[in-house]
């Protein structure tokens, strides 16, 4: 197998496994406010979160960015509150400033603080030729992000179909709000623990 | 159920790397093949609990020939750096890297999720070759 496609396969298997909450539990909290027909959007989204994560990853892997690990893996759970709180604070998206279009400026930038996340354990790995297995890194990231979103986008519509089953939106509640006040509460409480656990000071 | 999935989640919050880096390369005027594996020392000493690094990485990490037979592994010297360990380890091969078949099981038994990526110049080329628990060895050339 060429290397770009052996870092490519790792890049993807370390953002689907189960271990790698945080990242997913990030995605989850960015996709909650999509629908199907709003695929284009998440995706813009998350490749912005994927442009963010490579930047810093790039930085750190080849030492011109060295970060304190500890305070970016208690910055990781806050980018999953602040995500969380901004789907339950704006209720009507076409109201938003800029009709709500920052949102992927906000997820690269949010991106640049999880690239960092496992920037030190790869610094530590990729010693020389670095390029190559970088790049097949971020687009197996790229490449696992996507399945995750489609995974999410499956677990979303089941919240939806349960959503409508018990009746749980009317004309004030519509279903679509449900589900993102449902989703992002969650996130935001599993978000604020794991940052209190993650607390450097 | 969802009190369970908020638990699990809590529990899982660290997002550690369960990876190692092989760098194999050959000595053909002397008959050696040689692997240098790069480990995170801490993973690594919970994997090897009481056995030596020798017999640790002969359990996980191996050379055989083309008819299955495994090559015999001693040790060409151990260094670390910040967190990691750089453990060498070569076994004698007249043909070289292109007529064996590697296997790297390293740190599997201890993570479900653990990859090990081998790699090196072979024939010319660059080789890489990606390992998840339960592979068997894989050809090199």
């Amino acid at each position: 197998m060429s290397e770009f496609l052996t870092f490519m396969q790792l890049g993807f298997l370390h953002i689907v496994d189960i271990e790698a909450m945080d990242h997913i539990l990030f995605l989850v909290a960015l996709a909650a406010i999509y629908r199907f027909r709003d695929a284009r959007n998440a995706l813009w989204v998350v490749t912005a979160f994927t442009i963010g994560h490579s930047i810093t990853l790039a930085l750190a892997v080849t030492g011109t960015l060295n970060l304190p690990s500890a305070l970016i893996e208690f910055l990781i759970p806050v980018t999953i509150v602040i995500t969380g709180i901004e789907n339950l604070l704006v209720s009507d998206r076409t109201r938003a400033p800029w009709g709500g279009r920052y949102r992927p400026v906000f997820a690269g930038v949010f991106g640049l603080v999880h690239g960092a996340g496992f920037a030190n354990y790869l610094k530590a790995l990729f010693v020389e030729n670095i390029a190559a297995p970088l790049f097949g890194f971020n687009v197996g990231i790229e490449a696992g992000q996507v399945v995750v979103l489609l995974a999410a986008a499956a677990l979303l519509t089941a919240l939806d179909r349960g959503i409508a089953t018990l009746r749980l939106s009317n004309d004030n509640w519509p279903a679509l709000r449900v589900r993102v006040v449902t989703v992002s509460l969650l996130v935001v409480a599993v978000g604020s623990a794991w940052a209190v656990e993650r607390n450097p000071w | 159920m969802v009190i369970r999935a908020l638990m699990m989640a809590l529990a899982l919050n660290a997002h550690p790397l369960h990876t190692t880096m092989t760098e194999l390369t050959e000595d053909r005027a002397h008959g050696v093949v040689r692997a240098t594996i790069r480990v995170f020392a801490d993973d690594f000493g919970k994997a090897r609990g009481q056995k030596t690094e020798l017999a640790y990485v002969t359990s996980a990490f191996g050379f055989s020939d083309r008819n299955g037979r495994q090559l015999a592994l001693r040790s060409c010297g151990t260094r670390s750096t910040g967190e990691l360990l750089w453990i060498c380890v070569e076994a004698s091969s007249a043909e070289g890297l292109a007529a064996l078949q590697v296997r790297n099981g390293m740190l599997s038994d201890l993570f479900d999720d653990q990859v090990n990526v081998v790699q090196g110049n072979v024939g010319g080329g660059r080789r890489s070759l990606l390992f998840t628990r339960g592979d068997r060895a894989k050809p090199i050339g």
